[in-house]
């Protein structure tokens, strides 16, 4: 399945939730069939290693699979260069993200902030999607922003997670506004580190409550594939 | 079906406006497809072609008893003098039922999500001139501009210095005059166009019509690149003669040392 990971503001976290809910939903498979693509073409947050990326991709010049590096989690990373991003064509993602789709199974795509096609076209192509919203109420309006492009567009809601939470999270109200069930996910330094130092929180403190809120959030997700 | 069709002409470009009707009782499917010498330029949204049309014509279903109205531009040979007014510009060379319901709501494609979104590229300003991607072997790379270069520095790796530096290990690093380097992109520009002309898709090929400024401007394409060609090897010629007078000098510098 291809799933979506969009929350129309940016900074509320849909890369390191995408992830950290890749390897949840890595856990327990046997061998890998999870990988987290960057779909930012402008502005790229997933970690860049030698080698083709996915301009590179998008502007023929590499297959998809040679450009997905493998890691604790498998990331299909973006380039950083303007010139990249203009000269990767949007309209070739289709075929990309579907020959990963078939070696993997599982295509998680951190999408962009915004409304423009870098978000349209992976929620076209997408399954299912998870919105990512902050609990500050300027990024909810955001959030149900893209939930509606996400309704358009034909990819259903695989869930809603509420990141970096501090106090109180106004979890009903927002799953209200969205329409599915809001998992919380608080605000804790190894959820912010994990895509720096490449070590997800369900394999690097699989204990704690963030660990089992990315749990609870992949299992929606498998729900969906059903 | 009722087929009505009027031609508008205009810097050699025939623009063609056709208006269809279901007069019968149930939806139709159409198919209309141009009869004029040139390629089909479709109504376009964020550069993707508006839906139902390819590259010879306009596929849709009719509802009972509506009308549909399309138009399209088509360049060519065929300005208002050597067509024949009364030949239709295009035909409609196919009704049937459609073949079912889902067939009218099918799922959304990326082609959907880019006319709805728009595009999301950084604007071309932004980039400086840009190594059209992929194999541009033989000197190319060494006609970045400095913005290109700055670019490359601050994003750490890029395209473009890729492309450079495949060049540079091809034959020796040189600096090239900025001059030059600024008349070499120039023409490179002119080339890029008229490669992408040759053999192009209706959708490239708008592309360029829209960037040069029209057809008057793709006109002189083909002199332009006549004379580009003929000084660029005029200075190949010069540029080798010299290089070879410059290596076969031997400034015997031990000797005018003595003397000095």
């Amino acid at each position: 399945m291809i799933l979506a990971v969009v929350g129309g503001k940016g900074g509320v976290g849909k890369s390191t939730v995408a992830y950290n809910l890749t390897a949840a939903l890595d856990e327990g498979e046997s061998g890998r069939q999870s990988v987290v693509v960057d779909a930012d073409l402008g502005m790229a947050d997933l970690p860049v290693k030698r080698g083709p990326d996915l301009h590179d991709v998008l502007a023929g010049r590499a297959g998809p699979l040679e450009a997905v590096r493998p890691g604790p989690v498998d990331v299909l990373a973006c380039g950083r260069s303007l010139a990249g991003a203009r000269a990767a064509d949007l309209g070739s993602l289709s075929a990309a993200l579907e020959r990963v789709e078939r070696e993997y199974g599982t295509v998680v795509v951190d999408c962009p902030a915004g409304m423009r096609a870098d978000v349209g076209v992976p929620l076209a192509l997408a399954d299912a999607c998870v919105v990512v919203a902050s609990p500050k109420p300027f990024a909810l309006a955001d959030a149900v922003r893209s939930r509606e492009l996400a309704r358009e567009l034909d990819a259903g809601l695989a869930g809603v997670v509420l990141n970096r939470v501090v106090d109180d999270a106004p979890e009903e109200a927002v799953g209200r506004a969205l329409g599915a069930p809001a998992e919380t996910v608080r605000a804790d330094p190894r959820v912010g580190n994990s895509v720096g130092e490449e070590r997800p929180v369900v394999a690097a403190a699989p204990d704690t409550e963030a660990a089992a809120a990315f749990q609870h959030i992949a299992s929606a997700v498998r729900a969906c594939e059903r | 079906m009722e087929l009505s069709w009027s031609v508008d002409h205009a810097d050699g470009v025939s623009f063609v406006t056709v208006r269809t009707t279901n007069e019968t009782a149930v939806d139709q499917r159409i198919r209309v497809e141009n009869r004029l010498e040139g390629p089909v330029l479709p109504p376009r949204r964020a550069g993707v072609p508006e839906d139902g049309w390819d590259a010879e014509g306009y596929e849709a279903v009719v509802s009972a008893g509506e009308t549909v109205s399309l138009g399209y531009a088509c360049p060519g040979e065929t300005g208002a003098d050597n067509v024949d007014a009364d030949s239709p510009p295009v035909e409609l060379v196919s009704v049937e039922r459609p073949a079912s319901e889902a067939e009218v709501s099918e799922n959304p494609t990326a082609e959907h999500a880019l006319r709805k979104c728009g595009t999301a590229r950084p604007p071309r300003d932004a980039v400086g001139r840009v190594v059209s991607g992929d194999d541009n072997g033989g000197g190319e790379g060494d006609g970045m501009t400095d913005r290109d270069n700055e670019d490359s520095d601050s994003d750490g790796r890029t395209d473009v210095r890729a492309g450079a530096t495949e060049t540079a290990g091809a034959t020796e690093t040189a600096e090239i005059p900025e001059a030059v380097d600024e008349w070499f992109g120039d023409v490179r520009e002119r080339v890029e166009d008229a490669e992408t002309l040759t053999d192009a898709s209706v959708g490239e090929a708008t592309t360029v019509l829209a960037e040069r400024g029209g057809l008057a401007a793709v006109e002189r394409l083909p002199s332009c690149l006549d004379g580009d060609a003929a000084t660029l090897r005029a200075v190949a010629r010069r540029a080798e003669r010299l290089a070879e007078r410059a290596e076969s000098t031997d400034v015997p510098l031990d000797a005018l040392r003595g003397i000095a």
